[in-house]
């Protein structure tokens, strides 16, 4: 440990007598809020759009932009999910679950605000991981295999129990349905084409992100379409967007524990932002004192998955610069970049090139500091774009909605399933489900399945490997309290309302 | 008759100007506007890595611009049908790899090495045999004893079904003699970390992706599926030392839509040649992990050539299924 004494955080300092250091930071938040909060434009393209403009130049510049475009663009998908209840990458569904109510309860700046303090603090917070544990935290993250992951997934799916507001029961025919869509495609293990109707497009089974966009945008859309009333707009109060002393000290166990658990996540390679949310929120939901309120509109229910997804961008960073293993679609791309300009991340990086590696530190928490500045500031603007007129606002955002998911694969197959999924989607609402559980079955049944088969194949076919791995033991326990835990405590209490449906 | 003549004259001076406009033949020497590189990978990826350098290298040795495009998708066919597609007039050129090769055992549209100019090899990257440093096996040798004693019971990870990783594999228990495990991963990386957590017994990715994690002493190069040993690593035997005769492993490099002018193919094979004798280039690619190996287009041919071969044998005579990376 003796590589981390204080001067090897100064020789990264150097760097930053460069002026030009908070431009390029401060230019890539900027652009990355703009990104991450159009829906469709996911956090991995803005990275991948822009990585190629940084080839030329410096490598410590290049990763102060491209650092701050991966922050901003977390943060930035957000504010999006706040104001139009559009994911704008899918690190934000968890966000949208008070955040969207708390917008329509006229409070969108409070709502940003909170937002935006939650993730500067869970960012800040992954940073100093980062800077002082990284080694150790990959280290732990190398002991995962498929068992593990296969109960973090199932923790994950399990939250969908829990984040399906009304009832329970159609929540899980959601998760079902997403579970089905996602195992359209080649079979993960043997390869075998499924439901593929035809269609070569399919191969790689539907893709996540136009089906996000139809069911949260293009439904929405058409539901606000539909509604009567069509001048109405949501006066929006404008104030309270700096959150209170008395807030922020409320919610510090919530954004601690929030942090630790994207941190955790962030940095086991393939889970990501998305689940680290998503579990926050869960974990919410348990430790709250009021969880009946979650998914109403409270703050509670944004500042937990808004630390961890920001949480989550400093453990990504963990396992890729330590073993040069990606944590994330996001860091793959981030690696590239790396390797591009003749840096070699993995075990060596810490050894060789410990100054560029503090200025990656110190880049990392300026650009969260400039989210911090930006999200403040701006949160008055992105909550004044929501009172446009909807003829206006309704029309823009369909078409971001129709380019965004154009644009991930340059595919007008994947319009289709935008809007496919747009007007399923839109239906559903109609009779009472909610978008949350479908997406989520469809991101996480594709990594349970692959890695469920993966460990049997590991394990000779032994589903005892399960429980007889310390780490997935503990997953599964975890995941039997989550489910189960609220009926058995109302029994223990004898309260008998709890209903399934 | 007089004015007939000079008008007619005239008609045929501005039918060649316009002919020669329009078809965009041009007597200044090529190349003398931009050039497209369409790589069908993604930006970051290993094709990409390593022909940006080349083509920066070239945009300064020609003074245009050499604008490198990614169409990534299908696993490189998009971006492979794009160059097949493209104007044979040098001004578009792109990268191929193995990819390319296995993709009609893959996709259901697929492009053909025969719609293509080959224009040269950049670099080769051999397969390995990898094992944690952790691993009993010190040698290939004792590799091979214990398999053959316990047949199927090495667990090999592989970058999926079909893909690359497990093409090495499959040619290297047909050329040993045993049977492995497969244990199928999204992709290299996360292949790569499974025998860095010990969760499996051994790999065969090639050198520049499990070399970092060779050097950090994390993993262990029995042998490589070379026709000489690494510049990086002499003491890491070929397979064909140990009397194994297996060589194989991906490849990069140029190529031009099928009809480019013969010309222009040489004046890009030579430029690349010597973008390739460059030390610069050189190290660049050395220290990413690469083979650096220069071949022009007719050495290119027999590389592909291999290739082909050695997957038609994989898919028809073993009844490998292939799929993309």
């Amino acid at each position: 440990m003796e590589l981390f004494s204080m001067d090897i955080y100064l020789e990264g300092l150097k760097y930053f007598s460069n002026p030009m250091m908070f431009l390029f930071s401060g230019f890539g938040v900027l652009i990355g809020i703009i990104f991450g909060s159009l829906p469709g434009l996911t956090a991995t393209m803005t990275i991948a759009v822009f990585i190629s403009f940084t080839f030329g130049i410096d490598a410590t510049l290049s990763f102060a932009f491209l650092l701050g475009l991966y922050t901003g663009a977390v943060y930035g998908g957000s504010v999006a999910a706040i104001l139009i209840n559009i994911p704008g990458t899918p690190n934000a569904i968890a966000t949208g679950l008070d955040g969207y109510p708390l917008c329509q309860k006229g409070k969108a700046g409070q709502a940003i605000g909170i937002a935006t303090v939650s993730s500067a603090i869970g960012g800040i917070l992954s940073v100093f991981v980062l800077a002082i544990a990284a080694p150790m935290v990959a280290s732990v993250a190398l002991k995962f295999s498929a068992q593990e992951y296969v109960g973090i997934t199932l923790i994950g799916l399990s939250i969908i129990a829990i984040i399906s507001t009304g009832s329970m029961l159609k929540g899980l025919i959601g998760g079902l349905l997403g579970l089905v869509i996602g195992v359209i495609g080649m079979d993960p293990i043997t390869n075998f084409p499924r439901f593929l109707f035809g269609q070569p497009e399919l191969i790689e089974g539907v893709s996540s992100i136009p089906v996000m966009i139809g069911l949260y945008g293009i439904s929405e859309m058409l539901m606000q379409i539909s509604e009567e009333e069509h001048g109405v707009v949501i006066d929006q109060a404008v104030k309270d967007i700096i959150p209170s002393f008395s807030d922020i000290k409320r919610l510090l166990p919530t954004i601690t524990r929030s942090s630790i658990i994207g941190v955790i996540i962030g940095a086991i390679p393939a889970a990501g932002g998305s689940i680290a949310a998503l579990v926050a929120y869960g974990q919410e939901k348990r430790f709250s004192k009021h969880p009946e309120l979650l998914g109403t509109g409270i703050i509670d229910g944004i500042a937990a998955p808004e630390a961890a997804n920001n949480a989550s961008t400093g453990g990504a960073l963990m396992p890729m610069l330590t073993l040069g293993i990606p944590g994330d679609p996001m860091t793959a791309v981030l690696m590239g970049g790396l390797i591009m300009q003749g840096l070699r991340p993995g075990p060596l990086l810490f050894k060789q090139q410990m100054p560029f590696v503090s200025s990656i530190f110190l880049s990392l928490l300026l650009s969260v500091i400039f989210m911090l500045v930006f999200g403040l500031f701006g949160a008055k603007y992105f909550a004044r774009l929501i009172t446009v007129k909807k003829q206006y606002l309704i029309p823009s955002i369909m078409i971001f909605c129709l380019v965004g998911s154009y644009a991930i694969n340059n595919s007008t197959f994947d319009i289709w399933i935008l809007l496919i999924s747009g007007l399923i989607g839109f239906f559903l609402r109609k009779v009472g489900f909610s978008p949350a559980p479908i997406v989520l079955g469809l991101i996480l049944g594709p990594i349970f399945e692959s890695n469920l088969r993966r460990a049997l194949i590991l394990a000779d076919g032994q589903w005892s490997t399960f429980v007889t791995r310390p780490i997935s033991l503990f997953f599964l326990i975890l995941t039997l309290i989550l489910l189960f835990g609220p009926f058995i405590w109302n029994l223990i209490k004898g309260d008998k309302s709890t209903d399934i449906i | 008759m007089r004015r007939n003549l000079s008008k007619s004259l005239l008609v045929a001076a501005l039918m060649v100007v316009l002919v020669l406009s329009v078809s965009g033949v041009s007597f200044a020497e090529y190349p003398d506007r931009d050039v497209r590189v369409i790589i069908p990978w993604s930006v970051g990826g290993m094709t990409d890595v390593l022909t940006r350098p080349i083509t920066n290298w070239l945009e300064d040795y020609y003074g245009e611009a050499f604008v490198v495009e990614n169409k990534p998708g299908g696993g490189g066919v998009v971006g492979s049908m794009l160059i097949e597609n493209a104007k044979n007039d040098g001004y578009t050129i792109g990268t191929t790899s193995m990819s390319t090769v296995s993709a009609k055992y893959v996709s259901p549209m697929y492009p053909e090495m025969e719609n293509v100019e080959l224009i040269a090899q950049v670099i080769t990257i051999p397969a390995t045999v990898t094992v944690n440093a952790d691993s009993p096996w010190q040698t290939i040798e004792e590799y091979i004893e214990y398999a053959k004693n316990n047949p199927e019971e090495i667990k090999n990870s592989n970058s999926g079904t079909g893909a690359s990783a497990h093409i090495y594999a499959a040619a290297f228990e047909n050329e040993a003699g045993i049977e492995l495990n497969h244990v199928p991963y999204p992709g290299y990386a996360e292949a790569i970390t499974a025998l860095v957590g010990g969760h499996v017994d051994s790999t065969n990715i090639p050198l520049p992706d499990v070399a970092p994690q060779v050097e950090a002493g994390n993993l262990r190069m029995l042998a490589i599926a070379a026709d000489e040993r690494h510049p990086d690593f002499p003491n890491v035997p070929t397979l064909k030392e140990k009397g194994i005769n297996l060589s194989i492993g991906n490849y990069s490099g140029f190529v031009a839509p099928k009809g480019t002018p013969k010309e222009r193919i040489e004046i890009l094979e030579n430029g690349i040649k010597k973008a390739m004798e460059d030390p610069e280039i050189r190290n660049f690619l050395v220290k990413a992990g690469f083979q650096p190996i220069y071949k022009n287009a007719k050495e290119f041919q027999v590389t592909v050539d291999e290739a082909e071969a050695r997957l038609d044998y994989l898919v028809n005579e073993l009844g490998v299924e292939l799929i993309d990376d």
